[in-house]
């Protein structure tokens, strides 16, 4: 018997339908020879719906015009089974009995079913705060990446692409930011498999990690749920605080194998370009900025350098120089099929992304299998396997660091328009102040920056069926990856040419197992009351190798980092090894009272090798509790509510925020010296804290679910409070104790804010259907308590030039403001009194007309560090998504619009080209702006000439409105009916990415960070990677 | 069903304390050392190493506090600038790097002398570590009371959060750990080094530096004149014992500082620099004139001495002159620089001073990577030093004091001094001399400021100095003591604002 299961699940699955076939019986009933035709609900034939008699083995499928036949008793019931339909029963009482059988698509109701973690719920029974984004929204967003699928779809979830780069890093905010010094993007969920945090080889220290998820496939994605309460995540413990996602990727289903092929072409171009001055403009306002200071103007056409402003013509337009067309396509070709003892869905897919500047390019290839062995009535094995390899080529950009190591895109704002294209780095009588020119152009086309990521994923789930009511799931897993990150700085770059050329290899691993055994025990009281029990135990570990190589003095610049041989001076070469335990033990009870009362306590202990030894274990406990008000007996029958849920729910979650290492006292290497050699030396690095733990979340959530006109419109409603108690924070400690910084859990966080989540189908005709969804959300933090400090500064922005932090953590202040000096107005001729004396507060006593007047906060009649003060708000005031989905017949329209409102960025961009530095070029409205005697105008703005020191000190005079309403998507398609005998089905489609943003920002683009994922410096921009506009064709196509 | 129970004990296997033990791979716990001799010598480089390493501080912050708070030194780069012309803040980085840095040392000093002692390991090693331990702790709170007044007094290994605070204890207090650990310094270490061990301290370094330390609080502000005669003991006790170490002057006074002569008999202790990677300083770089071949890229050049210092030497003394200070020199191009303050100069980026030259590495491997020797001590200032305590001993000049004076000038080969030459006749024209000759041989020598302190002539400093004069800086009583960096009075709340110096 075995053997034959095992032959059966080898071949396919036309030849398994034929078993089928063969195998009827007659019997001595009356037989019915019953044939008929399978149509969805939009009228499509359906190709391998499972057709089977109820109670018995026999069945058939559809063949591919939908048709099939079949001889059963009279009387008896055939059930009809299609992914992503209604299962459907027809009584057979004749042979006309099923001759067109309308399948309705359950779309709505795909989301019955919620993934949470360990196991799933109907979404009518989910007591605590869990959104989901099922698979035909996915289809319609087009991301390299999937946290971008997210963006803008769930109430309370803020995704940011820091980096518009390909593949460029985003960071995603469930809640608001709970942790100061910790983590706070959320735990990520794969089928099961908590991943490790992401990692990547380190670059030169200049520029952003790549995104560290992009190992995963939006294209295989089925569905994704965020966890964003205590009651939801706290079966996540210590790893839930940031909320937790959970990605369910794509599974072969019951049916004849269905060979998909989907492919998107793109191409895509600067959005919203920022208009700088051109070469005559350059030299004239440079001539005048001589003026100003009594010099004499230096382009006056002594020499071919040096032109009269009117001979100067346009010159080169360095951004334009430095972007391209970039071209994106995106290849995927899927087979899935099954059988009720074998499902499979494999896919593979090559996914490119040429970026709008010069060399810069993304590519990934990803292999999946999903396979589903059902090996006896009690036993399932689940095997999934996924490989990705990914390469991406860097540019360096948004770096916050400004001499010599800048990105293309700044000096491609900052370069002189006089300048040609192939002005080489010894070109005298550049604007940049440096001897050396680093040719925006040359900077992004030598410069080599390679990041290669292999990731695997194996993950074997045994589910066995030890009785109906008890399954025990036993899952065994590892996920690894390997990044290499090489950068070579040839001598045309400035870096290159002060090292004799320069080479990085640093090369990361990770390496990740799990071991998980965990009971699902399930029982129905009376038809009205439910018992759901779950609970288990988990071992993971996390190991993490990284050796980071420098070689310089290159005789040679063409063979780069492949040939590190070459260069002659090495420089110590740092490896480290971490190792990261977890071991945790969860529970979860469900618990329904009279269909109408839903309890849900979960709880979980989690011990980690990272927490001090004093602190080992953190223990989570929630509860939960959700009332359906419209069951009760009183709730008056009517034709406007039909469903009304109430939840609430009280728990504990905790944050991953230590690293390994973390808690321990270490020495490490402390060398001297003879003068011919080293001798090895050991000292101190850390101070350790045997009492470290975990950061503690405690979250309250009050939630409605309602539903109007049958089910048409749905709405939820969600409040929550959440306090983070133990904050992990690097306390300055007095440099007298011999150490810096020592970790400490100090202080306290807290947010809260409203979810609003509102869909419904609008119009459903038989022909015209608009469905609609909008979610808007609101955050407020506020930072409680710090320890001994009342006050935290962030990191300097501009690393090494804007040398202020831009970002405060303050007690009884949001997270991160914005702070510096505050800018009143500019000075005008009145601010002198009569002997021409400044009658405000200056820096040095040389403030001049035009310039900042900023705000003397200590009245210390001298503008310095003691005056600055909170100047803005990082943290948006609400963020939202609205969606529209359109079709007629056929046709289907889609149309996506996100956006945030109310926060400010720090563009850091205009201390360069709008402050009338002449080290920079200037924008087009700050030539026409800005202060000048005939113009003396207040706007902070537009400064005159010169700005002085201020503007190396983070102030108002940089913030911006960061507020923007994007047109994310907009998505035509066309569904095409059979086209001769290989293609059965399919669409072609338009689209089109970022179409239009609104936004009074001045930069590229608002969606924006350098810092990328950082904490202590948020809302930054400073030549940063512009975002593109994508359009985008591609077709979807069955066989 | 029953068998299906013992799956649930799975857990049991795996889930053992042990696995939660964290374990180190990279680096070392520091529970798990100090067990072995080779222990205990690992520890006492890495003390060491916060001499040499940390941000650059004794090539670099320690240079920008002792160096530039000089009459006849000035700076036009404004972190220096604030020193020369004395507008520096509280949180100024040069005053919290040589805080911070000296800390660090102190703490991995303590390390070894808490943990040596319990390792089983040969006894007169151990007494050689700890006492080597103690001389690099000594010489830590000897900066710090001469730079900042009486200071934290940390004696034991800082080991948790709570053993992070302490107050400040007075300036006596600090001392007398100083005398004490220099002289148990002075009893255990050796006479001599090993090739191998070259650049470790040796008893005669110790005894120098208890002199200078005697020397020290015999001077402002604490007066006790009672260590004048203590001082000159000790220098004395060099002089007559020098063959017992090796000291002596050499012959010429360039070769002091010549990169191939390091360690030579003259040096008593240095800071070890090399240009192998990591071990590198930024000296060279931060003083060297621009262009030369003296340095990476041709030298920043921060600093120089003042026009008025170049011709306060007598024609007789060219050699330590031009020594000392680079007037002229051949740049990278092969083009002769002169040191020029007009407008048309040529070289000289800026009239930032004329540039030191006593540091120079033509072969760096970076911008921090000259191989310079930061001397702490030498013979010629135990010389100067012995002249100068003996004169105040004696309220007056004696032949030994003539003699020891007579050394230095003789090897810099300028016009020798003689008892009825009236420059060195009198109690007071012989403390002139004296200082003045220090200045001569010691300038950029980590000497300048703490000999005006002790001297207690920052009134006239400060009175003389262009950089001051330009920035209008009238004296101030404050300027003697450097304010305890901000950021120890707002990380520790046992220092408070009112325990800062005074005036700050």
């Amino acid at each position: 018997m075995k053997k034959k299961r095992l032959l059966k699940q080898s071949k396919t699955f036309l030849l398994l339908n034929l078993c089928l076939l063969f195998s009827v019986h007659l019997l001595s009933q009356e037989k019915i020879a019953l044939s008929g035709t399978v149509f969805s609900d939009d009228n499509r034939p359906l190709l391998g719906v499972s057709i089977t008699l109820k109670g018995g083995k026999k069945g058939t499928f559809t063949d591919t015009t939908g048709k099939f036949s079949i001889i059963v008793n009279k009387g008896s019931t055939l059930v009809f089974a299609y992914i992503g339909h209604k299962i459907k029963e027809i009584v057979i009482n004749n042979e006309k009995s099923a001759s067109k059988v309308l399948l309705v698509s359950n779309f709505t109701d795909l989301g019955d079913v919620v993934v949470i973690g360990y196991g799933s719920v109907k979404k009518s029974d989910v007591t605590g705060s869990v959104s989901s984004i099922s698979q035909k929204d996915l289809d319609k967003v087009s991301g390299s990446t999937f946290d971008l699928l997210l963006q803008g779809r769930v109430a309370g979830v803020n995704v940011t692409q820091t980096s518009a780069e390909p593949n460029g890093n985003v960071s995603i905010r469930i809640r608001g930011s709970n942790s100061i010094s910790g983590n706070n993007e959320p735990l990520y969920v794969v089928d099961g498999y908590p991943l490790p945090t992401g990692g990547e080889a380190s670059g030169d220290g200049w520029g952003q990690p790549s995104n560290a998820l992009s190992g995963i496939n939006p294209n295989d994605i089925q569905s994704i749920e965020v966890l964003k309460d205590a009651s939801a995540a706290a079966i996540y413990g210590s790893r839930g605080a940031n909320g937790v996602v959970l990605i369910t990727t794509k599974k072969g289903s019951v049916g004849l194998v269905k060979i998909q092929y989907s492919a998107r072409v793109g191409a895509s171009d600067l959005g919203r370009p920022v208009k700088l001055m051109n070469a005559r403009e350059f030299a004239q306002n440079w001539n005048d900025d001589q003026i100003s200071r009594g010099l004499n103007p230096s382009y006056n056409g002594s020499s071919p350098a040096f032109p009269k402003p009117d001979s100067a013509g346009e010159g080169t337009n360095w951004i334009k120089a430095i972007t391209r067309t970039g071209i994106t396509q995106n290849h995927q070709l899927s087979i899935s099929g099954g059988s009720k003892e074998f499902k499979y869905n494999i896919s593979g897919s090559i996914y490119q992304n040429n970026g709008i500047i010069l060399n810069s390019n993304f590519s990934r290839y990803n292999f999946k299998i999903n396979l589903d062995n059902k090996l006896s009535e009690k036993l399932n094995i689940s095997t999934t396997l996924n490989y990705s390899n990914s390469s991406l080529n860097g540019i360096q950009q948004g770096t916050g660091a400004v001499i010599n190591v800048s990105g293309p895109i700044f000096y491609a704002q900052q370069s002189s328009p006089l300048l040609p294209v192939d002005a080489p780095l010894t070109t005298k009588g550049n604007n940049t102040g440096q001897v050396l020119f680093n040719n925006p152009v040359t900077t992004v086309k030598d410069r080599k920056d390679v990041t290669q990521n292999k990731d695997l994923n194996a993950t074997v789930l045994a589910v066995y069926k030890i009785s109906n009511a008890i399954s025990l799931n036993l899952r065994g897993g590892t996920t690894s990856r390997n990044s290499i990150h090489q950068i070579y700085y040839p001598l045309t770059s400035s870096q290159g040419f002060n090292n004799k050329g320069q080479a990085f290899s640093n090369s990361y691993s990770s390496e990740d197992q799990i071991f998980e055994c965990f009971l699902n025990y399930q029982k129905a009281i009376n038809n009205k009351n439910k018992l759901d029990l779950t609970g288990g135990y988990t071992f993971q570990t996390n190991t993490t190798r990284t050796q980071n190589v420098t070689v310089t003095n290159f005789p040679y610049d063409f063979l780069g980092f492949d040939a590190l041989q070459l260069g002659t001076s090495y420089f110590a070469t740092p490896t480290s090894k971490t190792l990261r335990t977890l071991q945790s033990f969860y529970a979860r009870t469900n618990y329904t009272l009279l269909n109408r009362y839903l309890f849900t306590f979960t709880g979980r202990a989690d011990g980690s090798s990272v927490c001090a030894q004093n602190n080992k274990w953190g223990y989570f406990p929630s509860g939960a509790f959700a009332w359906k008000l419209s069951q009760e007996p009183f709730f008056p029958k009517n034709k406007i509510v039909n469903n009304v849920k109430i939840r609430v729910s009280y728990g504990l979650t905790g944050n991953q925020g230590i690293g390994p290492l973390g808690s321990l006292a270490l020495l490490n290497v402390a060398n001297y010296t003879t003068t011919s050699q080293q001798i090895s030396g050991l000292a101190p690095t850390s101070l350790g804290n045997p009492d470290l733990k975990w950061e503690t979340t405690t979250t309250s959530n009050l939630g409605g679910d309602f539903s109007f006109f049958k089910d048409k419109l749905n709405l939820t409603i969600e409040f929550y409070q959440k306090t983070t108690k133990d904050l992990l924070q690097s306390l300055q400690l007095p440099l007298s104790s011999g150490f810096g910084t020592g970790l400490a859990n100090l202080g306290s966080i807290e947010n809260k804010g409203i979810e609003i989540q509102l869909s419904g189908n609008v119009i459903k005709k038989k022909k015209f259907n608009w469905s609609s969804s909008f979610n808007i959300s609101f955050n407020r933090s506020k930072i409680l308590n710090l320890g001994p400090k009342t006050y935290l500064l962030g990191r300097a922005a501009g690393s090494n030039y804007l040398n202020s932090p831009a970002n405060i953590m303050q007690v009884g202040q949001p997270y991160g403001m914005f702070y510096g000096l505050k800018a009143l107005r500019l000075i005008q001729a009145s601010d002198f009194d009569a002997n021409k004396q400044p009658t405000f507060a200056t820096f040095n006593g040389v403030q001049k007309l035009g310039q900042w007047l900023i705000q003397d906060v200590d009245t210390s009649k001298v503008i310095d560090d003691g005056d600055r003060q909170i100047i803005g708000n990082p943290n948006p005031k609400f963020t939202y998504g609205f969606n529209n989905d359109f079709s007629y017949e056929k046709f289907h329209l889609s149309i996506f619009v996100q956006g945030v409102y109310g926060n400010q960025i720090m563009n850091l961009n205009n201390a360069f080209i709008r402050s009338g530095l002449p080290i920079s070029n200037q924008t087009k409205d700050w030539l026409t702006n800005h202060w000048t005697p005939a113009n003396p105008t207040n706007d902070i703005r537009y400064p005159s000439y010169g700005t002085g020191i201020t503007s190396l000190t983070s102030g108002n005079y940089f913030l911006e409105d960061g507020s923007f309403l994007r047109l994310k998507n907009v998505t035509f398609s066309y569904d095409i009916s059979k086209i001769g005998k290989v293609i059965k089905s399919g669409s072609v489609f338009l689209s089109a990415t970022n179409l239009i943003t609104i936004t009074n920002y001045s930069g590229f683009d608002p969606e924006v960070n350098i810092y990328g994922q950082a904490n202590n410096a948020v809302g930054i921009d400073l030549g940063s990677y512009p975002r593109s506009r994508t359009y985008e064709m591609g077709v979807n196509l069955n066989f | 069903m029953k068998k299906y129970i013992y799956i649930l004990f799975i857990p049991v296997l795996f889930s053992c304390k042990k696995q939660l033990q964290e374990q180190a791979f990279s680096s070392i716990p520091s529970d798990n050392f100090y067990k072995t001799s080779s222990d205990a010598v690992s520890a006492l480089y890495g003390v060491y190493n916060a001499l040499n390493r940390g941000s650059s501080d004794w090539d670099n912050n320690l240079y920008t506090m002792v160096f530039l708070p000089s009459e006849y030194v000035e700076s036009t780069i404004a972190e220096r600038q604030l020193f020369s012309n004395f507008t520096y803040g509280t949180t100024n980085v040069s005053l919290t790097g040589v805080w911070r840095q000296a800390y660090v040392a102190i703490d991995r000093a303590n390390g070894v002398i808490d943990n040596v002692p319990i390792i089983s390991m040969d006894d007169s090693l151990k007494k050689v570590i700890i006492a080597e331990a103690k001389f690099i702790r000594a010489l830590s709170y000897f900066n710090l009371v001469r730079l900042y007044g009486g200071v934290p007094l940390k004696i034991s290994k800082t080991r948790s959060l709570a053993d992070a605070y302490l107050p400040r204890s007075t300036a006596n207090q600090v001392y007398d750990v100083i005398i004490s650990d220099l002289t148990e310094a002075e009893t255990n270490l050796p006479n001599k080094r090993p090739a191998s061990e070259t650049g470790r301290v040796i008893s005669g370094a110790a005894s120098g530096l208890l002199g200078k330390v005697y020397l020290t609080m015999a001077g402002n502000p604490l007066n006790q004149t009672d260590k004048w005669a203590l001082a000159r003991d000790k220098f004395k006790y060099i002089m007559d014992n020098k063959a017992r170490w090796g000291y002596a002057l050499l012959t010429n006074y360039k070769d002091v500082f010549s990169l191939t002569n390091e360690n030579n008999n003259e040096i008593m202790f240095s800071i070890q620099f090399s240009n192998l990677t990591g071990q590198g300083n930024l000296l060279a770089f931060a003083s060297c004139p621009p262009n030369s071949p003296f340095a990476m890229g041709g030298g920043q050049y921060n600093y120089g001495f003042t026009p008025k210092f170049y011709n306060l030497f007598v024609a007789s003394d060219t050699n330590r002159r031009n020594t000392t200070m680079a007037y002229t020199y051949i740049d990278r191009n092969g083009r002769l620089n002169t040191y020029n303050t007009g407008p048309n100069y040529n070289g000289y980026a800026e009239p930032r001073g004329i540039a030191l030259g006593k540091y120079q590495d033509p072969n760096p491997s970076g911008n921090t990577g000259h191989a310079n020797d930061v001397i702490v001590l030498r013979y010629a200032d135990i010389l100067l030093m012995f002249a100068e305590a003996e004169n105040e001993v004696n309220m007056g000049p004696d032949q030994a004091a003539i003699d020891a004076i007579k050394q230095v000038r003789a090897r810099a080969k300028t016009t020798l001094p003689s008892i009825t030459d009236p420059n060195y006749s009198t109690y007071t024209s012989f403390q002139v001399a004296v200082r003045k000759e220090r200045l001569f041989e010691l300038s950029g020598e980590l000497t300048e400021f703490f000999d005006i302190q002790r001297w207690g002539t920052l009134q006239t400093t400060i009175a003389t100095s262009p950089d001051a004069i330009k920035a209008g800086t009238t004296f101030d009583k404050k300027f003697y003591l450097y304010p305890i960096p901000l950021s120890e009075i707002d990380a520790n709340p046992l220092i408070g604002q009112q325990n800062q110096n005074p005036g700050w």
